[in-house]
């Protein structure tokens, strides 16, 4: 077997369907369910980062979910800034204008019509998700930072959960369970002998079955962020740049 | 739809001690710890990738398949959470592919009846409860092995606890939240049920923010007295359980007692802490017991005084004064809500000046906690009195704790059962170095014999550990095979296995390097001087080794002949390994006992003891062996306590899972008269040393002192029941009953099945059996004692074969055997004129030769010598002593006088002895002996 990295065929990334429904060159459906995918992935950041910004989570869930509605039920692109580039700074200044108009209407918030959002907590419950930083970020921390936080965990949850899923559905998620937390390690750190123990094979299994895992995973990671960019070259950039984010709020 | 509050992943979890990723540097985690920096990082080009179809096809060679996880009609997701009975997973029910929460009890409390009735309890309590804001019970099952559990509404909200830092600046929205729990709660008590265990960990909030009370676990009716509610094996949550709630009067608690959880809970919301804390539990039982309760406004002056009230009487620690119902409280809340005026009544100086005083809550609860611990470790422990604190995880067992079992001996020759004991031995003294682990002392572990198969839980249970360590050893030619794996004891789960084949001169790097895994494991904390100390070999020679072994084999319980082997065979160690510190230490000790005994009371002898500390002192000053053999010889040789406790307290600090300590610690407490620390510190010993009878039969000892026959028996039971087999022990307890109630047949009882098993099954207390022939006045068992005495000692069997002739009324023989005695003590005392107890002797022995002047001036000399002051055991030997000679030289009036004294303190002394023993015979009939006899019944009265 050719453990060699393959050729990503990338074509159709969400962001880039979504771009192509907006220019009405592409299909107009196939543009809105990869938005709406893009946007049942991401709502975590965007309800973080509105909730930051002080209002009450009453009105913090509001806000979220008729900004999703905007977007998805208006030529939201057309209108929006279209200096493309990627779908989470797009969706932060767009996010950061909604807020701006929804101050200055004082808008009475209301539920869209037809369109039923899921609920929060079938949601919540499908995919928890919850990050630990030091307090004196939580304090420190601006709104935008911890949009990107918020952003950068969705993203490594979103590869690991379907990693997780992946293995699951070759009815091997003991190993998956057992391997999962050496997926950054160093290889020193490692002690293959006593995970081999812990899953009943040996030591030179587990390291090909965690090498194994990586690649998987770093497969999944790339293509979780090459969905929310329009060109694949984009996605180093993208996670530096939240990798860069992380680091800052060290 | 009714949001109330934040979801809990709003913002984030703070970390409370944020730490550096060791790879790059970043704090922000994932929940389970992981680093997202790094995570994110290794998606960046230039590493591999690898397909769908390639991952599957590598991924399916791994012979690691799942079984899918079912519980009934669940799949299990994830584990969630540990309470205290079990465990909670995320689950989807199959066919509605709804998300819930399982709650289901752990595999190993399967076998307790009583956990199944309490879980069963428990779900069919709460299940029958229908309210907002209760967590909805949707099923109870069992699974097809029979594990009960049930099913209930999954909260994604969290939990108060973790919403509380938002909520501590929204306190209308907090009062939101407690009215609707408060409502909850009373329609609770409508039905008759209890909650006993509100804290806001146990509020939990739906995805609207919804509160909704969950983990009715100590549930209980209002209406019935379930007898399993005597033992409170779990106290509730410190910070929030009503004061009247550990007085164990389980059936006699109220509605108040959940009204008192719910202010405490709204303190807690709007000031960021509950309203009494402390470095442990029981400090924060006693003060919420003790004192009254912080003001609201005092910790958060911006709130309101109405507030203020509402809070304090919740936490009124008078059940009366609190809310008469949790509907109340509500009403209460919600009138605050709408501005209106509030009902209860404005707390006043005065009223808060009432009586909180109650009785002594801190022994009830030590009672209920240490009946906890009893039954945790499947030994029940009766000290009633106990000065110190017991530690706060008293009824849980601590996760890293550890026994290390015999090893298993593979090699062919039986000769290398020594070594192999060895190799465990070593593993187990340097795991017992680390301070942050709990390790069984060696006499614990040494009576679960390899060979015999071994029930890991069981073990681990009667020990109190939740791990253990067991291997083997094999020894060929100049190799030698180690395995040693690390067990979980609850899941019978190998967490770590390790094989060694290596020369045999590498022994010792072996066992350190299988310390250091092991510690690894548990993730113990391991300081530079624990490490150095482990990875530290106890010698280098394997022939020094092999002595030392063998010397540590005979030295358990040591008598006199035994310890004369242990000294020349630590000898020849040190011969072999001049720098063989633990030799040194444990010659020194050997020594040190052979002196105190009286074997070798000479200044020579001392001076061996001395050498032996000074050199062990010399090789390791920092280590902890060295200053716990010079506590040793401060102790048996100059009965010198302060440097004796010195030494021990350094001692104590690298050797902190040593029982030995409370050994020394215990006995000097009671040559000081400080006889409840000395029980006490023998109680913690106990602990170190579960399976090992020398601490419960010296508890025996201090009870039988001070007269007290009920703790007596019940400590002696113990020792009995940790070593059924022990003639030692059986006997032991059966002289309680001579002691006691002067009734002989239980002893004589216990001798017969002892002998019939062993013949010489009676040597080990031949002194004790002497004595009990004594007082049964019977000539044949007096014979058979004697013959079993060790000739040497202070007095020597010479002098026991002049009491029993005596007793016998055979005057000749009596007159040769004492004169006999008195020639050996008087050879003794002229090596050592100071020698109280010798002097004492000789005064015994001349009283019956009916040297009078001489018998007084030896006997009130020695009390002299040493008086109760300085050694309150020896010492009030002694002053009997001195009442046994002037009972024979005729000198009555003296005699009931110095036994009145001697009946004031703790001493040997008891009813049975007085009636029975021969040494009294002078006194009988004297109305005024009469009297000190119905007072000996009684307990000694301690300061």
């Amino acid at each position: 077997m050719n453990l060699e990295a393959e050729p990503r065929v990338f074509a159709t990334t969400r962001w880039s369907l979504v771009l192509a429904g907006a220019n009405s060159e592409g299909d107009q459906k196939k543009a809105a369910e990869a938005l709406a995918e893009l946007c049942r992935t991401y709502w975590r950041p965007i309800f973080s980062y509105v909730c930051r910004r002080g209002y009450s989570t009453e009105n913090a869930q509001d806000l979220t979910q008729d900004f999703f509605l905007m977007i998805l039920e208006t030529n939201w692109l057309r209108q929006a800034d279209q200096g493309r580039g990627r779908f989470r700074s797009l969706l932060l200044k767009s996010l950061q204008n909604f807020l701006h108009n929804a101050i200055d209407k004082n808008r009475t918030l209301k539920r869209g019509g037809g369109a039923q959002f899921v609920s929060w907590d079938a949601w919540m419950a499908e995919a928890p998700s919850q990050i630990s930083i030091s307090d004196r970020a939580l304090d420190s921390l601006a709104p935008e930072r911890l949009f990107d936080l918020r952003w950068a965990a969705t993203v490594v949850e979103q590869a690991l959960r379907r990693l997780r899923e992946e293995c699951e559905g070759k009815g091997r998620l003991r190993l998956f369970e057992g391997l999962r937390d050496h997926l950054t390690a160093e290889r020193a750190d490692i002690s293959y002998a006593n995970l081999g123990a812990a899953l009943g094979v040996a030591e030179t299994v587990v390291k090909k079955q965690l090498h194994n895992l990586r690649q998987r995973y770093r497969w999944l990671l790339r293509e979780e962020v090459a969905h929310t960019v329009e060109n694949p070259a984009d996605v180093d950039d993208e996670i530096r740049h939240l990798c860069a984010a992380l680091a800052t709020a060290a | 739809m009714n949001k109330a509050t934040a979801p809990s992943d709003s913002l984030a979890d703070v970390i409370e001690n944020p730490t550096k990723c060791p790879q790059c540097g970043v704090i922000t985690r994932l929940n389970r710890g992981t680093c997202i920096h790094c995570l994110l990082r290794e998606g960046l080009e230039a590493k591999g990738e690898v397909s769908r179809e390639v991952f599957e096809s590598i991924l399916t060679e791994a012979n690691v398949t799942d079984k899918q996880w079912r519980l009934g009609h669940y799949e299990i997701l994830e584990e969630i959470g540990r309470g205290g009975m079990g465990v909670i997973y995320r689950a989807r029910q199959q066919h509605s592919r709804r998300i819930v929460a399982v709650k289901r009890i752990l595999a190993h409390d399967v076998s307790s009846h009583e956990t199944l009735v309490r879980f069963r309890r428990e779900a069919e309590a709460v299940a029958s409860l229908d309210h907002p804001n209760i967590l909805p019970i949707y099923e109870i099952s069992e699974s097809e092995e029979g594990l009960p559990f049930f099913s209930m509404k999954y909260a994604t909200g969290g939990s108060l606890r973790t919403a509380a830092p938002a909520l501590r600046t929204e306190p209308r929205q907090c009062v939101r939240l407690m009215a609707k729990v408060a409502r909850g709660i009373a329609y609770a008590h409508g039905k008759g049920i209890l909650h006993r265990d509100l804290q806001p960990g146990n509020v939990l909030l739906d995805g609207n923010g919804e509160p909704m009370v969950s983990d009715f676990g100590l549930a209980k009716w209002l209406d019935q007295n379930s007898d399993l509610t005597g033992t409170l094996e779990t106290l509730g949550t410190p910070g929030y359980i009503a004061p009247e709630q550990t007085e164990c009067a389980a059936d006699k608690l109220t509605s108040a007692a959940d009204i008192y959880s719910l202010g405490a809970i709204l303190f807690y919301l709007l000031t960021g802490r509950p309203p009494f804390v402390g470095p442990n539990v029981l400090h924060v039982i006693h003060q919420a017991a003790a004192t009254p309760a912080p003001r609201l406004r005092s910790l958060a002056p911006s709130l309101d005084r109405d507030l203020e009230t509402i809070v304090g009487r919740c936490l009124e620690p008078d059940p009366n004064a609190r809310y008469e119902s949790a509907g109340a409280l509500a009403d209460d809340l919600e009138h605050w809500l709408r501005h209106e005026p509030i009902h209860a009544r404005r707390v006043g100086v005065f009223t808060r000046g009432r009586k909180w005083v109650r009785r002594n809550p801190t022994t009830t609860v030590l009672l209920a906690s240490v009946v906890a611990l009893g039954a945790a470790t499947g030994v029940m422990f009766w000290e009633r009195e106990s000065p110190h604190p017991l530690p706060a995880s008293i009824a849980a067992i601590p996760y890293k704790s550890i026994a290390v079992l015999p090893f298993e001996n593979l090699s062919a020759d039986p000769e290398n059962a020594f070594f192999t004991d060895g190799v465990q031995d070593e593993i187990l003294n340097d795991l017992a170095k680390i301070a942050d682990l709990k390790v069984i002392s060696r006499t614990s572990v040494m009576q679960y014999k390899t060979g015999v198969k071994r029930n890991v839980r069981q073990i681990a249970n009667e020990l109190g550990v939740a791990h253990v360590v067991e291997g083997s050893v094999q020894r060929a030619a100049n190799r030698v095979r180690v395995t040693a794996q690390l067990i979980d004891a609850k899941t019978d789960a190998h967490l770590w296995v390790e094989r060694y084949d290596r020369p045999l001169d590498d022994v010792f790097v072996i066992q350190s390097e299988i310390a250091k895994a092991i510690a690894g494991q548990l993730q113990a904390k391991l300081s530079p001087a624990e490490k150095s100390a482990i990875e530290q070999p106890p010698t280098t020679n394997l022939i020094a080794y092999g002595r030392y072994l063998r010397a540590r084999k005979l030295g358990a319980l040591p008598r006199i002949p035994d310890l004369r082997e242990i000294t020349r065979l630590l000898d020849q160690a040190v011969a072999y390994d001049p720098t063989f510190l633990l030799a040194y230490c444990e010659l020194a000790r050997a020594h040190a006992w052979l002196y105190f005994l009286g074997v070798d009371h000479t200044p020579a002898h001392l001076a061996l003891a001395k050498e032996a500390r000074d050199a062990a002192l010399r090789l390791g000053p920092d280590r902890g062996e060295p200053h716990l053999a010079a506590a040793c010889v401060a102790y048996r040789c100059y009965r010198d306590y302060e440097t004796a406790l010195t030494e021990v307290g350094l001692a104590r600090r690298a050797l902190p899972n040593d029982a030995s300590v409370f050994d020394i610690t215990a006995h000097i407490a009671k040559r000081q008269g400080r006889w409840k620390q000395s029980t006490s510190d023998f109680e913690r010993g106990a602990e170190l040393d579960p399976r090992s009878v020398w601490f419960p039969s010296r508890a025996a000892i201090n009870y039988w002192w001070q007269r007290r026959y009920p703790e007596a028996a019940a400590a002696a039971d113990r020792a009995v029941a940790v070593e059924p087999g022990n003639p030692a022990m059986r006997f032991g307890r059966a002289l309680v009953d001579l002691e006691s109630r002067a009734d002989t047949h239980p002893g004589h009882e216990a001798i017969q099945n002892i002998v019939t098993e062993d013949p010489s099954g009676m040597d080990p207390v031949a002194d004790l059996w002497l004595y009990f022939a004594l007082c049964r006045r019977d000539a044949t068992e007096m014979g058979r004692a004697l013959a079993s005495l060790p000739l040497e000692g202070i007095p020597p069997r010479s002098f026991f074969e002049g009491l029993a002739a005596r007793a016998r009324n055979d005057a000749s023989g009596a007159g040769t055997a004492f004169t006999a005695a008195r020639i050996e003590l008087e050879k003794i005392l002229r090596e050592q004129p100071d020698n109280a107890e010798a002097l004492s002797a000789l005064g015994k022995i001349d009283a019956a030769l009916r040297r009078k002047e001489d018998a007084v001036r030896e006997g009130r000399r020695a009390v002299e010598l040493l008086p109760v002051t300085k050694d309150a055991v020896t010492g009030a030997e002694l002053l009997r002593d001195l009442a046994i000679i002037y009972a024979w030289v005729g000198e009555k009036d003296l005699a009931i006088k110095q036994l009145e004294e001697v009946l004031r303190i703790p001493s040997e002394l008891s009813y049975g002895q007085l009636r029975l023993h021969p040494y009294w015979d002078p006194l009988r009939g004297d109305p005024r002996f009469e009297k000190l006899l119905e007072k000996s019944k009684k307990p000694v009265a301690m300061k």
